[in-house]
Order: C-alpha cells, then sequence, then structure tokens
C-alpha cells in the first residue's frame, strides 16, 4: 500500500500535478503573534468566493487531491464553511490551520461535517501567560483549549501546532504533556521566517544554534536522527513547484508556503499555465551541484535547507539559507552527542 | 431493503482522485490513505449514483475480459468492502433521474 502511494506522488512530481495546495484564505486575524510572517495588504483585494470556487473547480480538474487553508484566521472569512463544504463535494481532503479562538459548539458541528484530515491549532505553551503574550491576545489560550474540547468530543482529530522560539523555549516538555492530556498529536518547529514584506523584525524572535540543540538534545525522535549517507546531485532537494503551490488571499501564486516569490495571478492565468511559468520551471530544474556553498558542506546531510527561506533571509536561492545551516549545526550537535558546535 | 436494487455512490465523506488508472482514496473512518488496483479504481470511478451493482459488474466483464458471474461476485464483495468502510452509500434513484 504504501509503495503504491508513494508510486503515485512520484507521479504527480514528474507530472507537475498540483497535488498538495496550501491555501492562505486571508491575511486577516483576530490575533498578533509576535513572530507571524503574514502583512495584511488593504490595498490588494482578497479573492471573492466565485473567484475561489472557480480555481477549487480546476485544481480538481489537474487532480489535486489535499488542500490546506490558513491565513491569517480561516474563520474571519465569513464564507469560510461555504468554500470548505464546496472543496469537499469536490472530492478534496482538508487539513484547516487555525487558531480556534472562534470555534462554537456549532461551529465544530460544521467542522465535523467537513470530516477534515485534522485540524491544526496554533499553541505555544502549556502556560496560558506565555501563549497569550506571543499571540499579543489576552484569554487567547483559554479559548483554543475550548476549541480542542468542542473538536474532540466531536472526534475531530486535532494538532497541537507550536514554534518554539526564545520566549518559549522551556515549553517543549509541557506542550508535549499538554498534547497527551488533549489527546491531539504534537508538531513543532523552530524555524522564525522573516515577515511576507520583507521585514527582519521576526527574527529576534528565532533561537541561537545552542538554543535548538537543547531542543533537540530533549527530543528522543531527534536524537535517533539519521543522516544521508551521501549528497550528490541525485539528491532530492524539495516539493516546491513539483507537485505543491501556494495560493495567496489575493490570487498569487507561489512555488510552495517558504517561497514567496510568485509566478503568477489566478485572476490572470491558470494554475497549468503558471505551474508551466519560467520561475516553475528554473526551481525545478536546480540540482544540488548548483548550490554553491551547500554542496561542500559537511552538514549537508543533516540538512534540511529551504530555498525559499534562502531567498527571503539570505537574498540567493542557490547559496545557504542561514535558518537551515543553525539547524543543521544543532541537529548534528544531537545526533552525535558531541559537543556543541555554534 | 435490497441493496442490489439500489444505486452505489460514492460517500461525500471520502477524498479521492484517479491517476493513471490508480485511485487514491482517503476512508472517512480513519482518515487512512488507500490505493486501489485497476480492477477497484474502475469500480471507484463507476460508483457515481447511476449503475446497479449488476450493471458496473457487466462493465467490468467486458473490460476486463472475464465471465459476467465472475465479475459480479467480484464487484459485489468489492462494493460490499467498501460499505462498511463507510466508503460508498446507496441511493434509492439514479442520481441522473433526481437532476431532472
Amino acid at each position: 500500500m504504501k509503495d503504491h502511494y508513494n508510486d503515485i506522488i512520484k507521479k504527480t512530481m514528474e507530472r507537475n500535478i498540483p497535488f498538495i495546495v496550501h491555501w492562505e484564505l486571508t491575511h486577516r486575524c483576530n490575533m498578533a503573534c509576535s513572530h507571524c510572517y503574514c502583512v495584511r495588504r488593504d490595498d490588494k483585494k482578497e479573492l471573492t468566493t466565485e473567484e475561489i470556487m472557480s480555481v477549487i473547480d480546476e485544481l480538481a480538474a489537474l487532480q489535486s487531491l489535499y488542500i490546506t487553508f490558513s491565513g491569517g484566521e480561516i474563520l474571519t472569512r465569513k464564507d469560510f464553511f461555504t468554500i470548505a463544504r464546496y472543496s469537499r463535494s469536490k472530492g478534496f481532503a482538508l487539513r484547516l490551520l487555525t487558531n480556534g479562538t472562534f470555534i462554537s459548539s456549532e461551529m465544530a458541528d460544521e467542522i465535523k461535517q467537513l470530516n477534515p484530515l485534522s485540524v491544526e491549532m496554533s499553541v505555544y505553551a502549556a502556560d496560558p501567560e506565555i501563549h497569550d503574550s506571543i499571540t499579543g491576545t489576552k484569554g487567547s489560550f483559554k479559548k483554543t483549549m475550548r476549541a480542542f474540547q468542542l473538536l474532540g468530543q466531536r472526534g475531530v482529530k486535532r494538532v497541537v501546532k507550536s514554534l518554539l522560539m526564545n520566549q518559549n523555549a522551556d515549553q517543549l516538555g509541557a506542550l508535549t504533556k499538554l498534547s497527551h492530556e488533549l489527546d491531539s498529536d504534537f508538531v513543532y518547529d523552530m524555524t522564525v521566517v522573516p515577515k511576507d514584506d520583507g521585514s527582519r523584525d521576526t527574527l529576534r524572535y528565532r533561537l541561537d544554534t545552542d538554543g535548538m540543540t537543547k531542543i533537540f538534545r530533549e527530543d528522543d525522535r531527534a536524537a535517533s536522527f539519521e543522516p544521508l549517507e551521501s549528497v550528490n546531485d541525485d539528491t532530492f532537494m524539495c516539493t516546491a513547484g513539483l507537485n505543491n503551490l501556494l495560493i495567496s488571499p489575493y490570487g498569487e501564486v507561489y512555488p510552495c508556503v517558504g517561497w514567496k516569490q510568485d509566478a503568477g495571478n489566478v485572476r490572470e492565468q491558470s494554475i497549468e499555465q503558471i505551474m508551466q511559468s519560467g520561475h516553475f520551471q528554473r526551481i525545478r530544474s536546480i540540482k544540488f551541484d548548483e548550490l554553491h556553498t551547500c554542496r561542500s558542506c559537511d552538514k549537508a546531510p543533516y540538512c534540511r535547507r529551504c530555498p525559499g527561506l534562502a531567498v527571503s533571509e539570505d537574498e540567493d536561492y542557490l547559496g545557504p539559507s542561514s535558518a537551515a545551516c543553525m539547524l543543521a549545526k544543532a541537529l548534528k550537535n544531537t545526533a552525535r552527542g558531541t559537543c556543541l558546535e555554534v | 431493503m435490497d441493496l442490489n436494487s439500489m444505486y452505489p455512490d460514492r460517500s461525500p465523506q471520502t477524498a479521492s482522485r484517479v491517476i493513471d488508472n490508480e485511485a487514491v482514496i482517503i476512508s472517512p473512518q480513519e482518515n487512512k490513505v488507500m490505493v486501489l488496483n485497476g480492477t477497484g479504481s474502475r469500480i471507484w470511478e463507476l460508483l457515481n449514483g447511476d449503475l446497479r451493482t449488476d450493471r458496473i459488474a457487466l462493465v467490468i466483464s467486458e473490460e476486463f475480459d472475464v465471465s459476467y458471474d465472475d465479475a459480479l461476485n467480484d464487484t459485489r464483495e468489492f462494493i460490499n468492502d467498501l460499505y462498511a468502510r463507510d466508503m460508498l452509500i446507496y441511493l434509492e434513484h439514479p442520481k441522473e433521474e433526481a437532476l431532472t
């Protein structure tokens, strides 16, 4: 079964079928998270319900299967459930990313009806004060916990989704425990990214290599990480533009959520045309040997380099990504169990 | 309720696509991914709420060059399995008829 599924995934990459779509429906949000990369653009018009439905039709015809709806906060869109129900009627599997604070009993019933693969809600700490200070919204922890409860009562799969930063680096154990108590999965990341407008203000919240190493040492999964045996021109780098893409609230299409250089707009071109654009073609053609610094880096087997982040933070899509370098160093430190390399 | 006289249709709770004659389906019960073989994928495509099981079996018999009786048995067994997994529903009347 798994091999067959991997074969399908391989086919979607070879044929550039946008099998996995990440869709930022809005950049409006009721919270003010310190590290958020979204920049609301009041000078641009969000896609209308009809425009979104038309793109959903096109994606269904292209054999897309997965859509992750995110924001901003998806539930600030009054037409969210119209969009989500329409997507389900067209055979899509949905993941929903939300802060959960708007979810009432009635809304939880509607979400249950959608039968999403998962509802992933941001939780930054098991301590309400730390969480609320990161979200910039007093009472947000309590509301998010209520959403976990309401969806849990209805058997909806929930995920505690966290970003570990300077403000909450000591929360890994507590968040793991909280997710067990909530009977939810737990995923975390440490990659704080620049804002969509290029501002780097958010980067001050990012952990340094020492901090990341400490996190990895707390996490059993990191200790058992197995580096790649070798890296060469055949090394698979990333799926950006191969079988996934990102659609912005304003209709811009990007190769993935991490690579915010648009290749076209659904208001002017079809998804198929955009996926055949020069930008997407170039991204798909990048080979490991073109990475001028990474190709000879001793941390390459540990590295999960994001070319999009290399562009947004370091302005060179063929160069190293500072964030990936830090994570690779931390992972190498952890996997070896040796002294810190900082 | 005689299911054989009804019209099986893919459950709206499933998510699926057919790529190169292989159906990828996400089951509603556990949200698990299934990949069907060629015959199963063709049956999946034919589960459109307009064809009864015997009619689907006729198509399978013709397209896959098997006897009608074998096709009917296999199709019934497969459809029953999908029904047990909540992956299909039965309609009393064909969908096309409901639209007219």
